[in-house]
């Protein structure tokens, strides 16, 4: 299987803090792979990471193979907006409030191709048809759009250099239910149009359970488990996945219910950093740290055995 | 927007009465009599009773005030007791001076508060940071006419760079006179390609333009630094960076774009400072403006110009909030005009 993107070994830390410890995934030519897990768990500096736009005071270690290119300390300017985009989670503050959305297309489009201006305007037309939206949006400002508006336009604006990779930071998060399952309807059909690889970052096991090919499950700035969206979404075998998935709330679950992990994401300094909230805990688990194998980095997968 | 034009024209002339009746009334107000100023010192009460007639001053405040609004008006402000010349030919020939001054002193402000302000926020924490910081603090607060005399005995008597004060140098006017097109010397001579004329006018504006400002540029250069810190971390920045837009486009086209709101708010209401800085700045560089003969108006309790001058100055600030309000509206779509 050929590789896109791989990530071996990424540590983040801010100053004293280590939210990624040793995050590694592999996203292949065309492929869908979901990175899903709480608030907290390292999967937006993950995708952040990427591109080489942390947070200023943020140091990153390991490696980001793109293409068979190292990236980390590189400049990833000239790869930003050509072969690598991002469709960020709030498309209302995503654009440039005081600039047209044509402007903005414009900007990006000439700083990668150094075209005419007219001719991107003319390319940032046919991309909002693509995405399904009038010509006239290049004329409005952000604020006289709505939302799933916006997030079209910046679907449309990640495939203005027809990227390899597209990495979707909660893209849906903000939209209200049914804008978000038209825009991850716009891009799945994209994807099968263009044949670009995605990294769908998520809190929605849903969702990546809809349109990823593969999953990762981070927690703590650890893959806590990996494999087909199948298999990790219907069949999970570490604890935090199963609990995350009883998380979910059912219309065909009795009334009154709602089931949540108690606690909030802790960094253990030893042991597993879900010990602290497994109902499956045991000693092991608060003294060593489980590896992973076959795709789950627990010491008891599968439950009390 | 002429709906906006008509209220705002509406507003600004409610502003302009008011102005006019406080001046007014101040002047009747302060015991000494303009009747008293008009004659001078050795006035006897029989004269100054006279002249008050003649002047108008024994009417009642009403009649007093309505004749000097339509006086106003209709182009009569009076005459100078000072020069017994018209105020408003006093002002005509002194007002050229002046604008030419302030506009020099504000492209300078904002231009170098502007890119201080810019390279503030980039390098927010680094000893230059601290730097421009220690410089737009001493330029805030640093008395004009203080500064003033500073910078004429550093670059003056010190280096001997610059000359001392006025408009021009001593031979200028005979050896290449400017001819008077717009009253501004320095464009004047440069449309009519009278350099050596350019070469004095421009020497000679430095240092005041420098003096007046000082100030506006450390207001300039403050806000400039606090909304580009703000506007550098929005979500849009990180956009524009991730679609891989150089970082001088980021820094320049966008984030300054998205700061120069707020910054020209504040500009606006330093102008109004500026006005009465000029007032200082012309007495300390014998600049021949109109701040100088409000000064001297002030000494010499000539009433009618310091009115004028008074009713001028609202005037311009009524209209530079109402061009700030309508560059608001440019440079941000969310803002309408209403």
């Amino acid at each position: 299987m050929t590789t896109l993107l791989s990530v071996e070994d990424l540590e983040i830390s801010i100053g004293n803090g280590r939210p990624v410890r040793g995050v590694s995934l592999r996203v292949g030519p065309g492929e869908i792979v979901g990175v899903v897990g709480e608030t907290g768990c390292g999967k937006t500096l993950t995708g952040l990471a990427v591109l080489g736009l942390l947070p200023p005071g943020a140091h990153a270690s390991g490696r980001v193979v793109l293409g068979g290119r190292d990236l980390l300390g590189q400049d990833r300017r000239a790869i930003r907006g050509r072969e690598v985009t991002m469709v960020f989670q709030n498309p209302g503050t995503a654009f440039d409030p005081v600039t047209t959305i044509g402007g903005q297309f414009v900007r990006v489009l000439r700083a990668h191709t150094g075209c005419t201006r007219k001719a991107a305007y003319a390319r940032a037309a046919e991309l909002l048809t693509s995405v399904e939206l009038p010509d006239r949006v290049l004329n409005a400002y952000p604020h006289q759009l709505s939302g799933g508006m916006l997030q079209r336009c910046m679907i449309a604006l990640a495939l203005s250099c027809e990227p390899s990779l597209v990495i979707a930071d909660e893209a849906t998060t903000a939209l209200d239910v049914t804008v978000a399952r038209q825009i991850l309807r716009l891009l799945l059909q994209l994807q099968r149009e263009h044949g670009f690889g995605v990294m769908f970052v998520t809190h929605n096991l849903a969702e990546a359970r809809d349109i990823c090919d593969r999953v990762y499950v981070l927690y703590a700035g650890r893959v806590v488990e990996e494999g087909t969206a199948s298999a990790v979404l219907d069949g999970p075998r570490h604890p935090y996945t199963r609990a995350l998935l009883g998380a979910l709330p059912r219309l065909d679950a009795p009334r009154g219910r709602l089931d949540s992990i108690p606690g909030s994401v802790t960094h253990a300094d030893q042991g597993c950093s879900f010990a602290d909230r497994c109902t499956d805990v045991r000693d092991l688990c608060r003294t060593e740290l489980p590896a992973a194998r076959d795709g789950v980095a627990c010491h008891f997968p599968g439950g009390a055995a | 927007m002429t709906r906006f034009l008509l209220r705002r024209a509406a507003t600004s002339a409610l502003v302009l009465l008011g102005v006019m009746l406080a001046t007014f009334l101040l002047a009747r107000v302060v015991p000494a009599s303009p009747a008293v100023a008009y004659i001078g010192p050795k006035a006897q009460p029989a004269d100054i009773a006279r002249v008050e007639r003649e002047l108008g001053l024994d009417q009642p405040l009403h009649i007093q005030f309505w004749r000097y609004l339509s006086d106003m008006l209709t182009g009569d402000w009076g005459d100078s007791i000072g020069t017994k010349q018209p105020v408003l030919q006093e002002i005509g020939t002194r007002l050229p001076a002046t604008l030419e001054l302030l506009i020099v002193a504000m492209v300078v402000a904002v231009a170098v508060g502007l890119v201080l302000g810019v390279i503030a926020a980039r390098r927010k924490g680094t000893k230059l940071d601290h730097l421009i910081r220690l410089l737009s603090i001493g330029g805030v607060s640093m008395p004009a006419f203080w500064l003033g005399l500073l910078l004429q005995v550093v670059f003056v008597r010190a280096l001997g760079l610059l000359p001392p004060t006025g408009r021009l140098g001593p031979e200028t006017p005979f050896v290449s006179p400017i001819t008077e097109l717009t009253g501004l010397y320095t464009v004047d001579a440069l449309l009519t390609g009278n350099m050596t004329a350019f070469g004095d006018a421009f020497l000679h504006i430095l240092l005041p333009a420098a003096t007046l400002a000082a100030y506006p540029a450390g207001v300039v250069a403050r806000m400039t630094r606090a909304t580009m810190i703000e506007t550098l971390s929005q979500d849009h920045v990180r956009t524009a960076r991730a679609y891989g837009l150089a970082e001088r486009t980021v820094t320049w086209r966008i984030a300054l774009r998205n700061a120069l709101p707020p910054v020209t708010t504040v500009f606006g209401l330093t102008l109004a400072y500026s006005l009465t800085g000029t007032f200082f700045v012309e007495v300390v560089f014998n600049w021949p403006g109109l701040g100088q003969f409000a000064a001297q108006a002030l000494l010499n309790v000539d009433y009618p110009a310091i009115m004028g001058v008074t009713v001028l100055g609202a005037v311009g600030y009524v209209l530079v909030n109402l061009v700030v309000d309508l560059i608001q509206a440019r440079l941000d779509p969310r803002v309408g005009l209403a």
